[in-house]
């Protein structure tokens, strides 16, 4: 394609905006990074009056990423979360596309009253059910333990529904033809249903995974002990009570950031098929 | 035989529905009705009792919880629409055909990934009123420290401003999955027309994207109805008391002071609001239809 200065000029007031909105997602982010790569003394040192040198990691100083690992024991923060995601993952696929395929597939008494109150099940946001759910976890014995951070999330409207539009789609000449060569409708779930499904799986694993990853208030709440913490709680005790180690806290943020986001972008698409096919189509 | 296989046929999709629909009564629906039935008592010297509504009558003559009313409708009627507008200029400018698009939308697609206690903790630094990295980049420009958080008429603005900075990406998304619904010959015919860009916004894409721009509402408006973490980490609900959202209150009465019968008060006026928002977006989707 030839350079056309008309086409150049046309485009330049976008490329100033997305220039601009650039600096402002990338910026806070970038100096998070190079601040971690300092010793805490440095990081404030040159921004009044401001120097160039803010925005450099010099001097240099790993100390901080070495330091969240052995004093702050992140990595064990960030098993912890590992181990209820995938876990969450497991139990919610399961549970969530078999209520996904009630829905989509058959015609039973009570259908729309169940499909409302799932639908209010998640329109309600879970902030706002909290702290009654804190009291009721309570006399669960779900205090301080992992089904505590694992089960009170396990069965999840919106991945249900993700479910149900995706079985939806599914073509009815396959299951006719399936049901008249004699297939039950469990045998149709494990051979029609199930292996066309993996884009849905993928959607909802990602939603599942980013909503453990991403949880706060919730592991706030039920986890008391610090060996049981979750990645977000990690980063907030050492904000709450360590406030004065920024770089140990701005190397807590990077790690935390960077590990969903290596998940969100390559599948960038199937998260916007599952956070848009939930909302738009319903 | 027959009878045992129809049986079991009318009853495959109530088995298939039992786990998840168990799950959902306890951590769900179980919380809504609890917090009602323990708003209606209240425990003095270690004897609980039904007091009827009067721990509602209390919070109307709490001037905290009102107050705490207040900030959270201000904070509702800033946040909701700024960031709609602003995810809605996002989502038509990452439609536009012009070149390093796909790395514009990347570098707006980031705070997606972000969740916000994270945002929040380095935000704090960035914003902080002594050594704030903002701060040092107004000096550039001989503009005197900001106090943001630590002034009761910046506060909220300054939650407003990170927890847009988080936001407005995650809404991006569904303005644009809306906008790309929209046919490209009806924009076509219109430009064939000669009606320019905001002509044909206000005429062709506004209009259209009604159903979008009402389900982002709703969703961003209790989204945000129970948005507290920034007031908990980071305001305590201050600068006197300019912070202190409803949700936030709760949290102290209930999880901090342990008075938990006027905090469930608190979740039901929270749960009902919410309610009317969900029912008021059944009511407009549906006359439609």
């Amino acid at each position: 394609m030839r350079f056309s200065y008309k086409k150049f000029f046309a485009t330049f007031p976008f490329h100033i905006i997305g220039i601009g909105l650039t600096l402002i997602f990338i910026t806070p982010l970038f100096w998070t990074f190079v601040s971690s790569l300092k010793s805490n003394a440095d990081i404030f040192a040159h921004l009044f009056p401001f120097q160039g040198k803010t925005w450099l990691p010099f001097p240099f100083s790993a100390e901080a990423w070495g330091n969240i690992f052995t004093k702050f024991h992140i990595h064990r923060a960030i098993f912890n979360t590992f181990f209820v995601a995938i876990a969450s993952i497991i139990g919610g696929i399961a549970i969530n596309a078999l209520a996904g395929y009630a829905f989509a597939a058959f015609q039973f008494k009570g259908k729309n009253t169940l499909f409302f109150i799932m639908l209010i099940s998640f329109m309600v946001p879970f902030e706002a059910i909290s702290i009654p759910l804190y009291a009721l976890a309570q006399s669960m014995h779900l205090i301080d333990n992992y089904p505590g951070l694992i089960l009170p999330s396990l069965a999840n409207g919106m991945v249900i529904f993700l479910f149900r539009q995706f079985f939806l789609e599914i073509p009815r000449d396959f299951v006719d033809a399936a049901r008249i060569d004699g297939a039950s409708s469990w045998t149709i779930f494990r051979v029609i249903y199930i292996p066309l499904s993996y884009p849905a799986v993928i959607s909802a694993s990602l939603l599942i995974f980013l909503a453990q990853w991403e949880s706060f208030l919730w592991p706030l709440l039920v986890i008391r002990s610090e060996k049981m913490h979750v990645i977000q709680m990690a980063i907030a005790s050492m904000q709450m009570e360590h406030g004065t180690l920024w770089a140990e806290l701005f190397a807590s943020s990077i790690l935390a950031g960077i590990i969903p986001l290596f998940c969100l972008l390559p599948l960038q698409k199937f998260y916007i098929n599952s956070v848009v096919g939930s909302g738009i189509k319903g | 035989m027959i009878l045992s296989s129809s049986f079991k046929r009318k009853a495959l999709p109530y088995f298939l529905l039992l786990p998840a629909f168990v799950l959902l009564v306890i951590f769900r629906i179980t919380p809504i009705f609890y917090s009602f039935m323990e708003s209606l008592f209240q425990t003095k010297r270690g004897v609980t009792s039904f007091v009827g509504f009067n721990n509602y009558f209390d919070l109307w003559n709490n001037p905290d919880f009102l107050t705490s009313l207040w900030v959270t409708l201000k904070l509702n009627i800033l946040i909701n629409p700024i960031q709609i507008i602003i995810a809605f200029g996002m989502a038509l400018f990452i439609q536009q055909k012009i070149k390093f698009i796909r790395f514009y939308r990347l570098m707006f697609f980031i705070p997606i990934g972000l969740s916000l206690p994270l945002t929040l903790a380095i935000f704090k630094i960035i914003l902080d009123s002594q050594s704030g990295l903002l701060n040092g980049i107004l000096s550039i420009f001989s503009i005197p420290p900001q106090p943001f958080f630590d002034s009761k008429n910046q506060a909220l603005g300054s939650i407003i401003a990170v927890a847009s900075w988080k936001g407005c990406s995650f809404w991006m998304i569904f303005l644009w999955a809306g906008l790309q619904n929209i046919s490209s010959d009806l924009k076509e015919a219109m430009i064939l027309d000669g009606a320019k860009i905001l002509q044909r916004l206000r005429y062709l894409t506004i209009p259209l994207m009604r159903r979008t721009f009402l389900f982002v509402l709703v969703m961003d408006l209790s989204t945000n109805f129970v948005l507290f973490i920034p007031s908990f980490l980071i305001t305590r609900g201050g600068p006197d008391m300019s912070t202190n959202v409803l949700m936030y209150e709760a949290y102290k009465t209930g999880v901090i002071y342990g008075d938990r019968h006027h905090s469930m008060a608190m979740i039901v006026v929270l749960l009902l609001s919410m309610l009317m928002i969900i029912g008021m977006q059944f009511f407009i989707l549906r006359e439609k239809d």
